[in-house]
């Protein structure tokens, strides 16, 4: 076992290398730089757009080096001083504006996740043991129209329906009241009323796979012998089905929580986007379009180092779960 | 349950699909009809009826406020707000903070009651905002009311020599910053010579100012008069003086320094840089970017804060030099606000819900019937406020192609008469732009002061067999299908049609070129690309057709900047030549690069350039502006499709003294700074 985890570790600086390069010289591809769009920008606010202001901001942000000098710049940067950078969209620290946004990220992830898997757990289990029963078709049908109607179409639907019968101020996590105001209930609750939006669209989408997966792996169990063994031992229904056959269902679960981790931080760009939430998504999206460079190459390279980290912990938890793995090496 | 047969599931599956189909080939909805500005409910001057396809007429003297003559006698009067803090003792005195002779303006409709805020929306946490960032701003002058003068704003007025090389400049005794500090030529001189001389922070002067390609040099007389002096008579210098702002605070931005703080180097490392003139630019810094609400401005609301979710926060200037007719200082409103969403979607759905105070800039006409539709539930008026953008799409040919048998065919005039007829700009109207705009070629709008009628007419009418006879006679054969033309040289006569694709009406509109084109036996492929590497095509002259919005087309857009309409490459030569790259750059390099343009396009260059040292209007001024519209209009270097189109605005019935619907809300004015928004007032 410590020697599969130490294995693991060491293939995790090489990868992060790789990663960390082919990041940033993917960023870098498209024609034209944040300068440019920005000069787009200058010009339909009917200001003179020259080529004198084009080489000085250029200049200023540091464009016109090669591509190694300004990836060993910023690698340098990330390694000695733990900064990530500058935005230029924003005009301030890459490492202020991750940070200020993780906290609802994070927040919103663990909330979703949560809901996913408190929904999904027990519906998987019911719809197993009372397979073909009518409960067990509303769910599965529930489960796919969340999984097959699109996640931004649902939002939108919720959003105005907030809005149209509960008088919910459209997007955002606050009303316009409670933005500034300092923590009370009011303000918790109002967190609730807008919260649930985002927490239901995720969560319909991801606990049909968990759903049916679960349905699966357990009516395959179920119907193994040493289930029928317990059952004519006398053990009572539910401990026979809790106590083993669920426990080796519950892989698929464990091996989602790989992509737990960027998950966590990524947060649902498109849902975020749509419903207008102070998450890492869309800021992302964003840094993207505009090539801002450093901003966005933070993002893919944290979320790259989170995904091969959550791989390695989904690893570790699984072969601890499951005897089986371990033994196999 | 019974199972369903494979056959049953293929039948079921071809229903839905059928039925999908029939649904989104349903009526496309009915183009809204031009509607007459609303009945106002507020005490406001009767709004202008428009009709939306006129031209818009020059804004009159009353339509817009403006400065008194008179100083005021008695009394100032100041903000609640502000008047708490006089009595705790953390202000001075309204007398001690205004300048000995502050500005008076008097407001549009009545004289406004202090407090409120105004509030604009953005869909992009990053982007600019002319409804709350742009509504701060301050320079040395401004356009008047007509557009016809300029007239001194942070300053008192100037003097310009007779050799037009030397400009005295008088400032207002008194004025000072946000933050209390006078403003005086010490500002002037620092900004001066340790900003605009500073290579560091200036690497490369604007060309407008040095002119003669010397950089202007700054002269002080005494603390509230300096000089700007020119190598050559620079008598456009006035036209240039709303885009200065000759000064900065020296005893904040000192600190950030070399020359005046030897630690400046650690202070920039202290903040994340590693030069001392990051950390200055960064302070500088203006606009959306702004982030040191410590810097003393001279606005009329200054920067407070900004939150993570993009929202900024700016708060009323107390030291702000201007007042109403009744000495009350402005501005009325105590906050500006800027929210932002993450998408249009959100910000159009705030809208309709009556967030916001004043939107403009992110609104589209497609959208206008939802607008009005919503307008009693949230409470504010939508209407049409005429543009002055002279071509929503307008394109070049590229005139200095690489390819030697089409630049001949793009530089003979019949050629460029043929595809300008051949085009159907009503029907482009009607399905791109409601109906709304005017069809016309991309020549200045009509509140010009040399606009002649007709001028925008040339070659406009679509006549399909006109535009086959201007082919058949430049020579350009059918094939034997008699579908498409062929070139001199034998091939078929195919164009590759690059555009960017990012704005809807662009995609829409080059679709229907193509379409009309065809007609008249030109092939066209459609290339929809990024804007970046469209830019970066058109940069290397590589493309074929440049095509954009034609904005930057005014007489006060062309005199403060430059005349990029009228003049080779018919764009801003370092982002989107749209045409003759190449011309421009045997014209900027003597010839020594780039191709020999013809005749015409040296006569012109030629009328540009004196045009541009011709003071503001002079019989000479009017002549060659006359002359560089017409020679663009007979030479049709630049083809345009539908201009003049209003922009949807909305402004709540609570804000009174804006802008109302028929008024000219164009970016090439301002915006809603043209309006003056320190007199807007808010009714609670």
């Amino acid at each position: 076992m410590l020697k599969f985890i130490a294995n693991r570790l060491l293939l995790f600086i090489p990868t992060l290398i790789a990663i960390s390069i082919v990041t940033f010289v993917l960023i870098q591809l498209p024609p034209g730089d944040y300068v440019t769009s920005y000069l787009m920008e200058l010009e339909q606010s009917g200001q003179e757009v020259t080529a004198e202001l084009a080489t000085a901001l250029r200049q200023r942000y540091g464009l016109d080096d090669p591509m190694v000098i300004r990836f060993f710049k910023w690698i340098g940067n990330i390694v000695l001083r733990g900064d990530f950078g500058y935005s230029m969209q924003w005009n301030r620290p890459v490492g202020d504006l991750i940070w200020e946004r993780i906290g609802w990220t994070v927040a919103i992830s663990l909330a979703t996740m949560l809901f996913t898997w408190l929904l999904a757990f027990p519906i998987g289990v019911y719809s197993a043991t009372h397979q073909y029963s009518p409960l067990d078709y509303v769910f599965t049908l529930i489960g796919f129209l969340g999984q097959s109607v699109p996640n931004f179409l649902i939002a939108l639907v919720f959003m105005w329906l907030g809005y149209k019968w509960f008088g919910l101020e459209i997007g955002g996590l606050f009303s316009e009241a409670y933005l500034e105001a300092p923590w009370s209930w009011p303000k918790f609750v109002d967190l609730l009323n807008h919260l649930w939006v985002p927490m239901v669209v995720l969560g319909t989408a991801g606990t049909a796979g968990l759903i049916r997966t679960l349905r699966a792996n357990l009516l395959d169990e179920i119907r193994k012998p040493y289930v029928v063994t317990a059952r004519a031992k006398g053990l009572p229904e539910r401990r026979v089905i809790w106590k083993y056959p669920v426990r080796v269902a519950i892989n698929p679960f464990i091996s989602s929580t790989a992509y737990m981790l960027p998950g966590l931080i990524s947060g649902a760009t498109i849902v975020s986007v749509v419903l207008s939430l102070p998450t890492t998504g869309p800021m992302q999206l964003r840094a993207l379009m505009s090539q801002d460079m450093y901003l966005a190459g933070s993002f893919l390279l944290i979320l790259s180092s989170l995904t091969v980290l959550g791989t390695l912990v989904s690893d570790i938890l699984l072969a601890w779960v499951d005897p089986r793995i371990r033994v196999s090496g | 349950m019974a199972k369903l047969s494979r056959r049953e599931f293929l039948i079921g599956a071809g229903g839905v699909a059928a039925g999908s189909l029939l649904a989104a080939c349903g009526q496309p909805t009915a183009a809204p009809s031009p509607t007459q500005a609303p009945a106002q409910a507020t005490s406001a001057p009767e709004p202008t009826d428009v009709p939306p396809t006129a031209a818009p007429e020059a804004a009159e003297a009353t339509a817009v406020p403006t400065v008194a003559e008179e100083p005021v006698a008695t009394g100032y009067t100041e903000a609640p707000m502000l008047a708490e803090l006089v009595a705790s003792g953390e202000l001075p005195p309204i007398e001690e903070r205004l300048p000995v002779e502050p500005i008076m303006v008097e407001p549009l409709g009545e004289i406004g009651q202090y407090g409120g805020s105004l509030r604009g929306l953005v869909p992009d946490p990053t982007g600019e905002s002319p409804e709350s960032d742009w509504l701060r701003g301050t320079a040395l002058a401004m356009r008047s009311a007509d557009l016809a003068d300029i007239i001194p704003w942070v300053v008192k007025g100037w003097d310009l020599s007779d050799d037009q090389k030397e400009l005295v400049v008088h400032m207002r005794e008194g004025l000072r910053w946000s933050d209390g500090e006078l403003l005086t030529t010490e500002d002037v001189q620092f900004w001066y010579e340790d900003t605009f001389l500073n290579t560091d922070l200036t690497p490369q002067v604007p060309i407008k100012w040095a002119p003669g390609g010397e950089p202007m040099k700054v002269v002080i007389d005494d603390d509230y008069t300096f000089r700007l002096q020119f190598a050559v008579s620079n008598p456009i210098i006035i036209d240039h003086l709303p885009t200065l702002n000759p000064w900065s605070p020296k005893h904040y931005m000192s600190q950030f320094h070399i020359k005046y703080n030897e630690d400046a180097n650690e202070i920039a490392k202290s903040e994340g840089f590693e030069f001392w003139y990051e950390s200055f630019q960064f302070h500088a810094q203006g606009a959306q970017f702004q982030q040191d609400a410590d810097r003393p401005a001279l606005d009329r609301w200054i920067y407070e804060r900004q939150d993570n979710m993009g929202n900024r926060y700016y708060v009323r200037n107390p030291y702000y030099w201007v007042v109403d007719v009744e000495g009350k200082q402005l501005p009325y409103a105590d906050y500006v606000e800027r929210m932002s969403t993450e998408n249009l979607e959100v910000m159009n759905a705030k809208v309709l819900s009556g967030d916001g105070t004043h939107h403009s800039w992110f609104l589209s006409l497609e959208n206008y019937p939802l607008y009005k539709q919503n307008e009693a539930e949230g409470n504010y008026t939508v209407g049409l406020y005429p543009d002055l953008r002279a071509a929503e799409y307008g394109f070049c040919f590229n005139y200095t192609h690489k390819d030697p048998v089409l630049r001949e065919i793009f530089n003979d005039i019949r050629w460029r008469k043929a595809m300008s007829h051949a085009i159907d700009r009503d029907e482009i109207n009607e399905l791109s732009f409601a109906g709304l705009g005017m069809p016309r070629q991309p020549i200045m709008d009509p509140t010009a002061s040399f606009y002649e009628e007709g001028i925008d007419q040339y070659f406009i009418e679509f006549d399909v067999d006109l535009a086959n006879e201007l082919l058949d006679d430049m020579g350009l054969e059918w094939d034997a299908n008699q579908q498409w033309r062929l070139r001199p040289d034998g091939g078929p006569l195919s164009l590759s049609f690059e555009f960017w694709s990012s704005k809807a009406n662009v995609t829409q509109v080059s679709e229907l070129i193509k379409g009309y084109w065809a007609k008249v036996g030109v092939d066209v492929t459609l290339k929809p690309e990024d804007q970046q590497f469209y830019q970066q095509r058109m940069q290397a002259n590589e493309h074929t057709i440049g095509v954009w919005a034609i904005g930057g087309s005014s007489e006060t857009y062309s005199r403060q900047n430059e005349p990029i309409r009228y003049r080779p490459p018919w764009h801003w030569p370092a982002n989107s030549p749209l045409g003759g790259t190449e011309w421009h750059q045997w014209l900027t390099t003597n010839g020594e690069q780039g191709i020999e343009p013809p005749e015409e396009i040296k006569e012109l260059w030629d009328i540009v350039a004196e045009w541009l040292l011709e003071p503001f209007g002079t019989d000479r001024y009017l002549e060659l502006g006359r002359e560089m519209l017409r020679i663009n209009a007979e030479n049709l270097w630049l083809i345009g499709t539908v201009g003049l189109v209003p922009r949807a605005a909305i402004v709540k019935n609570t804000v009174r003294n804006a802008p109302q619907p028929g008024q000219a809300l164009s970016v090439e004015t301002g915006m809603w700074n043209y309006y003056q928004p320190e007199q807007w007032w808010i009714e609670e």
